[in-house]
């Protein structure tokens, strides 16, 4: 799950509490699941381990809400990473898109070269799957046809993405 | 080699602009999709491409041959041996039974009429359409149609080879199998392929993307 | 592209380019018919015929050159209608064409196409015109002496007809060469500038009106020339003024036909001009006829009226074929639009409305033509506008000649549309055949 990448984009606009983190990811994704706050904290924590972020502020009571983090340049550089790589097209993949594109779209990434990243690696997936025959057993070409027609669907959003991106440039 | 080269192509309908500048090379083998929301000048480009219509700027060079500096018979020979197109619409001429349509640009360029049957059905046979080749054209299904004009395209030996939307009005399966026919052709023949398509399917053939958007290149990016 | 190819190519016809070929065949017959007839009466010299067998046209020496001259004169009327039916551009010829460019067809290669086309219909009308002949003959010759034009047949005559046949082909040829415009390049095609046309029509014409009180003759046809030339000016302004009114109506058949009206303009607006032309002479020989029954105690009234009533006839056939010109490109437009009209087969249009706006469109463009033809000619003919200011005709005589004229003209104009609608009612039953909102 690439919710500690999201962690970072979320502190890339400042130092910011933890409480503030789980708002801004529920304000990224409105339609989904609510980030709980038993995972915003071993995040955050397992970030400062990595060296990702740091404390810069621990007001007094000293309980886990009361601490301010911000990225560090090692985080700052593993974020700008991750937005660079398109996602390995597989079942499930989508989620994983989403969630780049939202965090490129939020920190002011540059999502189109993203989105188009990531439409060939679809393409370049479809084309590997069509050119390999699915397998004999009654239920390959099944699965097979299952994940061409997602990465045909999720194909069709990039696409609508692409265009919305564009528009929103535009006006 | 470069089989097709365009340069900074510029074109203007009365009313609007298709086209601002776009440039684009493709090798000899090479299998491009041109994608791109509708209206945003993919079919413009492709009949640039093919000397239907005249860029008001820019150069379309085939074989390294500049279209401009041919005369329009000259073109019209190009179309006929170097150059396939499959159009999206109505390119099929009408009263004419199939298998004549098909052997057109063979009898146009003087072959005897049996020889040019006899090339023409091999290719109706391919394409799937072997028991309608004394259909006429209004007497056929919409993928019939599509099928007979691929199966035109390919008729001469093209080394570039043109296609508008060509799995457009075919489900899946059979769209499939078209596609197959045109791939595995321009593979074998070495002839580049551009196809443009809202087909993501017929777009994953490809080995690069072009995506339009408002008559420009937004993205290009290999496969 | 080898001779069978072109062929194959040449002969590949829609159904609505068949009928236009077949108009455009029995056209040329005609004119060649007349032609025979003319050279044959030439070729005569100043042998005597018997009154019995022959009309006096032919058997007095004096009068035939005045024969011949009016034979040729219908005979280049027949041929300019043939020109015309092959100039109508189908719309499905134009798509033909098009697609076989875009099949690689180079430009000379589809005009070697409609030369041939063209041809092939000379080769036919000229292949036509003897037999026509023969039969024209035969006719005839069931009528009374006085009406016997063709002066029967002779060996000769095989001589003249291979001639005319060949002469016919080769004109078709060079028709079709001259007139082939690629579907591509219509809209830059050169068009004289409308304030000239205008300009030196009107001129034409008052030349011809005024010269017409000293030279009676030749005045005659500037008027004529000046007639159409400023019908053929203004005839596509009225046109598209009707079609754009027509366009602002709601009513969805009026729309289609207001679209083909303003896209087909020139052709629609040609042959208005040829139906003038026609009527034109009409009320001329209408004049002329008027003229000798105030006459009435010339003992020559039949002979003449003979002459009158037979050319009135022959250019009223004319008109017959203007219109069934008009008729063909309205069948045209049927076919190309039928996927339209399938359409509006949902809407609840049904045959009899549809027939209804074909029957307008027809009408719209003959009638004026045919009254405004018909008034002109009479008032301009050879004892008209001249002699009428010397020694003012009867009232009587000229108002009861101006309405006969136009109610006839209005008549042939409507009748003739219905006649187009009934022929046409086939035509317009598959048109809104629903299959038809499968085909292409
Ligand atoms: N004959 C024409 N006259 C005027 N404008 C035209 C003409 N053909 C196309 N256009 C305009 O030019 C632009 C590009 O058209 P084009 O046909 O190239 O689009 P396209 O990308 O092929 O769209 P689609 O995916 O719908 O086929 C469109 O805005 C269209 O309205
Ligand atoms: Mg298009």
């Amino acid at each position: 799950m690439a919710t500690a990448e999201l962690v970072l984009g979320l502190l890339s606009a400042g130092p910011a509490h933890g409480y503030d983190v789980k708002r801004g990811h529920d304000s990224w994704f409105p339609d989904g699941r609510p980030l709980a706050f038993g995972q915003v904290y071993t995040t955050l924590g397992r970030l400062e381990r990595d060296g990702l972020v740091e404390v810069v502020e621990k007001t007094s009571g000293g309980g886990p809400d009361r601490t301010v983090y911000a990225l560090t340049d090692k985080g700052r550089k593993h974020l700008a990473d991750w937005l660079v790589d398109p996602v390995p097209p597989a079942w499930g993949s989508a989620d994983e898109v989403l969630r780049k594109l939202v965090a490129a779209v939020r920190t002011g990434g540059d999502a189109a070269a993203f989105l188009a990243r990531q439409r060939a690696s679809h393409l370049r997936r479809i084309r590997e799957l069509q050119e390999s025959p699915a397998g004999q057993d009654p239920t390959s070409p099944l699965v097979r046809d299952y994940t061409v027609a997602h990465l045909d669907a999720d194909l069709r959003w990039l696409d609508s993405a692409i265009e919305r991106l564009s528009e929103q440039e535009t006006s | 080699m470069i089989a097709l080269e365009l340069t900074d192509i510029e074109y203007s309908y009365r009313r609007n602009t298709a086209l601002r500048g776009v440039s684009l090379q493709v090798e000899a083998g090479e299998i491009v999709a041109i994608t791109g929301a509708s209206g945003c000048g993919k079919s413009t480009l492709l009949h640039c491409a093919a000397g239907i219509l005249t860029p008001d700027k820019g150069s379309v060079r085939l074989d390294g041959q500049d279209l401009a500096e041919l005369s329009a018979d000259a073109r019209a020979a190009l179309r006929r041996t170097k150059i396939g197109v499959v159009l999206q619409f109505g390119q099929l001429v009408p009263d004419l039974p199939l298998i004549d349509n098909v052997a057109l640009p063979l009898l146009l360029a003087g072959h005897q009429r049996s020889e040019a049957h006899e090339h023409a059905r091999e290719w109706l046979t391919q394409v799937g359409i072997q028991d309608e080749a004394d259909a006429v054209p209004s007497e056929l299904s919409g993928g019939q149609t599509q099928r007979a004009a691929i199966a035109r395209a390919l008729v001469s030996g093209p080394s570039v080879v043109l296609a508008d939307e060509p799995t457009g009005s075919l489900d899946s399966r059979a769209g499939k199998e078209l596609l197959d026919v045109l791939v595995s052709t321009a593979r074998y023949r070495g002839a580049a392929l551009v196809m443009v398509t809202h087909d993501n399917l017929v777009a994953a053939a490809a080995n690069r993307e072009i995506r339009l958007r408002d008559g420009v290149i937004q993205h290009e990016v290999a496969l | 592209m080898t001779i069978e190819t072109l062929l194959l190519l040449a002969r590949t016809r829609t159904d609505a380019d068949r009928s236009r070929i077949r108009l455009a065949t029995a056209a040329l017959a005609f004119s060649g018919a007349l032609l025979i007839d003319a050279v044959h009466i030439g070729l005569l010299g100043s042998r005597e015929l018997s009154y019995e067998t022959s009309s006096r046209y032919v058997t007095e020496l004096g009068l035939r050159p005045g024969l011949i001259a009016v034979l040729v004169v219908l005979s280049a009327l027949a041929a300019s209608l043939a020109v015309q039916a092959l100039r109508i551009g189908t719309a499905a010829r134009d798509r033909r064409f098009a697609a076989l460019e875009l099949a690689g067809a180079t430009k000379g290669q589809v005009r070697r196409l409609s030369t041939v086309d063209a041809g092939l219909i000379g080769l036919f009308g000229g292949l036509l015109s003897g037999p026509l002949y023969a039969i024209l003959t035969l006719l005839f010759s069931w009528f009374p002496p006085l009406v016997r034009v063709f002066p029967g047949t002779s060996v000769t005559d095989v001589g003249v007809w291979a001639a005319v046949t060949v002469v016919l082909t080769v004109s078709g040829t060079a028709i079709g060469h001259f007139t082939y415009r690629s579907p591509a390049t219509r809209t830059s095609s050169v068009r004289l500038p409308r304030v000239m046309g205008m300009a030196s029509g009107a001129a034409l014409l008052v030349i011809g009106l005024v010269s017409a009180v000293a030279y009676v003759l030749p005045a005659m046809p500037l008027t004529l020339a000046g007639l159409v030339l400023l019908w053929m000016t203004l005839a596509p302004l009225r046109i598209q003024a009707l079609g754009r009114r027509l366009s602002a109506s709601g009513d969805p058949a009026r729309l289609l036909a207001s679209a083909r009206l303003i896209n087909d303009t020139r052709s629609v607006a040609r042959l208005g001009a040829l139906l003038l032309g026609c009527a034109f002479l009409v009320g001329v020989v209408t004049q002329m006829s008027l003229e000798i029954l105030r006459e009435a105690n010339s003992y020559d009234l039949a002979f003449y009226l003979t002459g009158m009533v037979m050319s009135a006839l022959a250019l009223v056939l004319m008109a017959a074929i203007a219109l069934a010109a008009l008729t063909v490109g309205v069948a045209d437009q049927l076919v190309d639009q039928r996927r339209q009209l399938a359409c509006l087969t949902a809407l609840g249009v049904d045959v009899t409305f549809l027939r209804r706006v074909v029957r307008g469109q027809i009408a719209m463009v003959a009638a004026p033509a045919l009254m405004t033809g018909t008034c002109l000619g009479l008032l301009a003919g050879p004892s008209g506008l001249a002699t009428y200011l010397v020694e003012p005709l009867p009232l009587l005589y000229l108002a009861g000649g101006l309405a006969g004229l136009l109610l006839l003209s209005w008549g042939f104009a409507v009748g003739g549309a219905s006649l187009a609608g009934y022929l046409l009612r086939n035509q317009l039953r598959d048109a809104l055949d629903p299959e038809n909102l499968r085909a292409a």
